[in-house]
């Protein structure tokens, strides 16, 4: 029998997109249930850790978007074929995960001087640091993906990432990573990836 | 044939002790390259990304110590039987990581108003949320172990974290969560883990 899943987040991609790429990427279907920031406050109390997004699965719910993500990929084929492309996959995740972090701290930032010191930091070492280590896994693989020969989540969370950083007022120039301009483009263009991108709610960030 | 393992780390427990725990909890046999501080600049360039732990296996480096642990868990058995179980592990290990990276910006903090802020927070909400949640998993699984009727790799994350909060200036009383006094009992009992933390090197985190 096949499993009822409910996507629990804001009405937003934020920290919560992943999984809605995922289960476009695989055709399956799921309750999209985008929750309005004035509602919050309700239905923090209903969420296992206070915070979205959560995933309701066989009557049990599971925070956390990264560990969500990986079970989905997992369910859906969409993790990679060997525990060590899996591993592969997680330490690529876990770059993403740093590298957006320190865009949203600098993002937000109030504090001026401190916001130009995250700048460059961001600019000078993390982005650098973080694409660097992507663009050679991308060299080092034919197939156009991060990992293997098929999609993966490591490649959704890539282009997640690219949309958040252009959302953020144009962190990143792509210019810079071939790879990588190649990569988005290949993904964003896969059937059930390109039409649920025409399709998905229009939001801020 | 076997895998040949070498875990690249300092001679600490630090980040890097839960890799370990696994070869020692599944009885395989690896090399454990202790890195020295003084060896460390010329150590760095030969790395994937600049830092410690990585792991070599089939010749690959790999680094990342979550990632490298979960990959230990899947190859050892030690992960969780379903993919629910290996996500519920995953989602306890996320809240242990957040208290751990807390802790480390807590004592990195130089300015002593901030620091006491910090410390309140940390005491105050952070431990009782993280530990809460932990306490509350225990209770609904009557194995004694976090997730699943046998040890994973869950169980041994939890207990480095216990470790490393009974540490120097990092003593926090577990005494409000029994469960999680209980579980370390148990897991430290278990013959290969004991045996292990009598004869590893001693460090002073």
């Amino acid at each position: 029998m096949a499993k009822k899943f409910v996507y629990h987040y804001f009405n937003i991609k934020g920290r919560g997109e992943i999984p809605r790429l995922l289960f476009a990427a695989a055709g399956v279907e799921y309750t999209d249930d985008r929750i309005e920031f004035s509602d919050w406050p309700n239905i923090k109390g209903t969420t296992p850790l206070g915070a979205l997004p959560y995933l309701e699965v066989d009557g049990q719910k599971f925070p956390e978007s990264v560990a969500i993500a990986r079970y989905l990929a997992n369910e859906f084929g969409l993790a990679g074929k060997s525990n060590l492309d899996k591993l592969k996959i997680d330490v690529l995740v876990d770059q993403m995960i740093l590298l957006r972090e320190s865009a949203v701290t600098m993002h937000f930032e109030k504090d001026e001087t401190k916001k130009v010191e995250l700048m460059k930091k961001f600019k000078e070492e993390q982005l650098p640091k973080c694409f660097g280590y992507i663009e050679k896994a991308l060299s080092e693989n034919s197939s156009g993906f991060l990992v293997g020969d098929q999609l993966t989540w490591g490649d959704l969370a890539l282009i997640d990432l690219d949309d958040m950083l252009h959302n953020f007022g144009n962190l990143i120039n792509l210019d810079n990573f071939p790879k990588l301009t190649a990569h988005k483009k290949q993904i964003e263009a896969s059937p059930q990836i390109s039409t649920y991108l025409k399709h998905r709610p229009v939001t801020s960030h | 044939m076997e895998k040949k393992y070498v875990y690249h780390y300092f001679n600490l427990k630090g980040r890097g002790e839960t890799p370990r725990l696994l070869f020692a909890a599944a009885g395989v046999e690896y090399k454990d390259d202790r890195v020295e501080f003084s060896d460390w600049p010329k150590v760095k360039g030969t790395t994937p990304l600049g830092a410690l732990p990585y792991l070599e296996v089939d010749g690959q480096k790999i680094p990342e110590s979550v990632a490298i642990a979960r990959y230990l868990a899947n190859e050892f058995g030690l992960a969780g039987k379903s993919n629910l179980d290996k996500t519920k592990v995953d989602v306890l290990v996320e809240q242990m990581i957040a208290i751990r990276e807390s802790l480390v910006v807590l004592n990195s903090e130089k300015d002593e108003a901030k620091k006491a802020e910090l410390m309140k927070k940390f005491n105050e909400e952070q431990i009782p949320k993280c530990f809460g949640y932990i306490e509350k998993t225990l209770s609904e699984n009557s194995s004694g172990f976090l997730v699943g009727d046998q040890v994973t790799w869950g169980d041994l994350a939890l207990i480095d974290l216990d470790g490393m909060l009974s540490n120097l200036g990092n003593s926090v009383n577990l005494d409000k969560f029994p469960k999680v006094v209980a579980h370390r009992k148990k897991v430290e009992a278990l013959p290969r883990i004991s045996t292990y933390l009598k004869n590893r090197p001693v460090t002073p985190y």
